[in-house]
């Protein structure tokens, strides 16, 4: 077994930070009386402003900073997000405290091609989430949390080098409380190193089993069972905006994000999205609902980047959107590589290019005609939805490739009276449809312009000079 | 020292005069006299290709029929950006076309044509887009050659008389006219290589098309 751990150390910053595009200036403040500087990113950093200090020494140095509390309960939804998303990795991550998520990462190693190409692809793939992680290997999942808690992004595969690798870390990172990291602090014992020189019965008796415990699970000595994340049946996640905002690119950037989770839960999931929901939920309005219906299975997410991209310039918002959300309403299975075999054209790219299409011109937009066993020739053809269309049996005549939407009179259509036309072939006699009432009743010919077309045009038996154009031969 | 003359002569960079293009991509129109004065024997693929026409109706799209088919047969698309009349079925399907490879693509504006045509010249999967553009700007018509050029198709814009008159960075640009027996002149405004004198006649007549 090879644990890697996920720490977070700003996870309260980029639950907020991580839908906005521009990267503002923004804290987030402790709740307290007097409100202090917990986090902040590197705009106002740039700003003058430093962790700790006071909210109103922090705004006199930045006045346009924007101040947040902690969200402790988006935290802990942002947490299950990342957990989705790293069950691309693994199908049992597990999600450690408040900021920390374990993945073993042992059984995937081969199919990712080595440890390192594992790990370079978490590095790779973990900030286009929004998040930014310490990342540590270690062959228990307790030694890998106390390097990530560290910010010591060791990989460590080998059991005999846990403890010295532990023991320069702080006593902090076990995760004890403070009376009893202050205690030790009096004792002299600032690191691991120095509590594992302790003896073992004395530390029981001051500082209870649990801490013990916890060094013996780092090395690996006891059993260190993890309770794994349940994923579920259902991807739909929520992220609030930092401001309320209108313009496409500003959702998109919050909806990438969302898309990079939706991406790894269908890899780990063996699955493919057929039909997303967007939710974007304004201020005083009801929430709007776009759906976005793929032809084939996806997951890629740059390609489902550029449909929302298309489906949300289509849209027409009634407000400012406060918070987007995103739902994966009907998937299908998709194999692990989708990958032709033959290098160049990727078999999923086809089915991409009408979907992209639809996504902006609207679902009817893109359509395949194929004949229909009908005399009647505006009624031998029907446009249909792309596929494999067959074609259907053949009318004996000439045919033009042109069909006009509704016949019209020759003169009007030539602009010339009287119209010059010299027939050609004909006539064909249709007589067909009477049964359901749409009866016809036609003599075509195939006749030539003055100007050089060649028409396809009709005479009803009977009522002689009265023409009509329903085709062109171009 | 021959030899290396030879070499120089054979390398496609230079240019002699002579002749137009021959080693450029194309899918042969399979009107003989046609495909014997196109660079590359045919239609250009990986570029653009302009049919100037005085009205519509005149065999302009049957002279693309037999090398729509070929594209279709090979499993490629060919997709109609917004005709201006319905392309019929039973005709297309005469004209020996798989319809479960064509596509036909509905849009509004001039500016969603547009897209849409870039969208899918840049697609490998595309054999050959058809439309009909009224107005391209200069910057327009780059952004459609690079989409042809990415995915290898060929673009065919349908223009009238007027278009002619405008600078065209299409790498073919042929003007139709009727002829009196229902055959059709055409003359080579454009191509890679030289210049072409004389007007060719093809035979797109309906028998053609049954």
């Amino acid at each position: 077994m090879l644990w890697a751990c996920l720490h977070f150390p700003l996870l309260p910053l980029e639950t907020i930070a991580r839908a906005d595009r521009e990267g503002a200036a923004l804290v987030i403040v402790s709740a307290e009386t007097r409100p202090c500087v917990a986090a902040l990113n590197a705009a106002a950093g740039r700003a003058g402003v430093r962790s700790g200090m006071m909210l109103a020494a922090a705004l006199a140095l930045a006045p346009g900073l924007e101040v947040y509390p902690r969200r402790t309960a988006a935290e802990a939804r942002a947490l299950r997000e990342i957990a989705q998303w790293s069950l691309q990795f693994s199908p049992s991550p597990s999600i450690e405290g408040d900021a920390a998520l374990l993945i073993e990462i042992g059984a995937g190693i081969k199919l990712f091609g080595g440890l390192e190409a594992m790990l370079s692809a978490i590095r790779r793939r973990l900030p286009a989430l929004g998040f930014s992680a310490t990342l540590a290997v270690a062959p228990t999942p307790t030694a890998a949390l106390m390097l990530a808690r560290a910010g010591c992004a060791r990989v460590l595969t080998e059991h005999a080098l846990l403890r010295d690798a532990l023991a320069a870390l702080p006593v902090a990172v076990s995760g004890c409380d403070e009376n009893s990291a202050q205690m030790l602090a009096d004792l002299g014992v600032s690191t691991l190193g120095g509590l594992l020189a302790l003896p073992r019965d004395g530390l029981a008796r001051r500082f209870g089993q649990r801490l013990l415990a916890t060094l013996d699970r780092a090395l690996g000595r006891i059993p260190d069972p993890r309770l794994p994340f349940v994923a579920p049946e259902q991807f739909q996640v929520r992220i609030e905006l930092p401001a309320p905002a209108w313009e496409v690119e500003a959702l998109l950037f919050a909806f990438k994000r969302l898309l990079t989770g939706a991406s790894g839960w269908l890899l780990g999931a063996g699955l493919g999205a057929m039909r997303l929901r967007l939710e974007l939920i304004h201020e005083s309005s009801p929430p709007s609902l776009l759906a976005l219906n793929l032809s084939a299975p996806s997951r890629d997410a740059a390609h489902l980047g550029a449909l929302v991209r298309e489906r949300l310039e289509r849209a027409r918002l009634p407000g400012r959107v406060e918070a987007i959300g995103l739902v994966i309403e009907i998937t299908a299975e998709l194999a692990a590589r989708d990958r032709s075999l033959l290098p160049g054209i990727e078999p999923a790219e086809e089915a991409q290019l009408i979907e992209r299409l639809c996504a902006r011109l609207g679902d009817e937009a893109v359509c395949a005609v194929r004949p229909r066993a009908d005399h009647r020739p505006e009624l031998a053809w029907r446009a249909e939805r792309p596929a494999l269309a067959h074609p259907g049996p053949l009318p004996p005549g000439p045919r033009p490739l042109w069909l006009l939407g509704q016949p019209q009179p020759l003169q009007q259509f030539l602009r010339a009276t009287p119209a010059p036309v010299v027939l050609m072939d004909g006539p064909e006699r249709i007589e067909s449809g009477w049964w359901e009432g749409r009866d016809v009743r036609r003599d075509y010919f195939v006749a030539r312009a003055h100007n050089g077309q060649t028409l396809w045009i009709f005479t009803r038996p009977g009522s002689a000079g009265s023409w009509y154009v329903h085709g062109i031969f171009s | 020292m021959s030899a290396s003359l030879d070499a120089l002569l054979a390398h496609s960079a230079l240019w002699r005069g002579e002749d137009c293009a021959r080693n450029v991509a194309a899918v042969p129109s399979e009107f003989g006299q046609l495909d014997a004065c196109l660079p590359g024997g045919g239609w250009p693929q990986g570029a653009l290709s302009e049919l100037v026409a005085p009205h519509a109706g005149i065999g302009e799209l049957a002279l693309l029929m037999p090398a729509c088919a070929c594209l279709t047969r090979s499993g490629r698309w060919v997709i109609f950006i917004a005709p201006p009349h319905i392309p019929y079925a039973p005709a297309l399907a005469h004209a020996g076309l798989d319809l479960s490879r064509l596509l036909l693509v509905r849009a509004e504006s001039s500016e969603d044509r547009l897209w849409a045509l870039e969208q899918v010249l840049r697609s490998q999967h595309c054999g050959a887009a058809l439309a009909w553009p009224e107005r391209i700007d200069a910057r327009g018509m780059r952004r459609l050659q690079l989409a042809c050029e990415r995915g290898g198709s060929s673009g065919f814009l349908f223009r009238s008389k007027s278009a002619v008159l405008e600078p065209s960075t299409a790498a073919l640009r042929l003007a139709l006219t009727p002829a009196d027996d229902g055959q059709l002149d055409i003359r080579i405004l454009k191509r890679r290589g030289g210049l072409l004198a004389r007007s060719i006649r093809v035979d797109v007549r309906v028998d053609r098309q049954l």
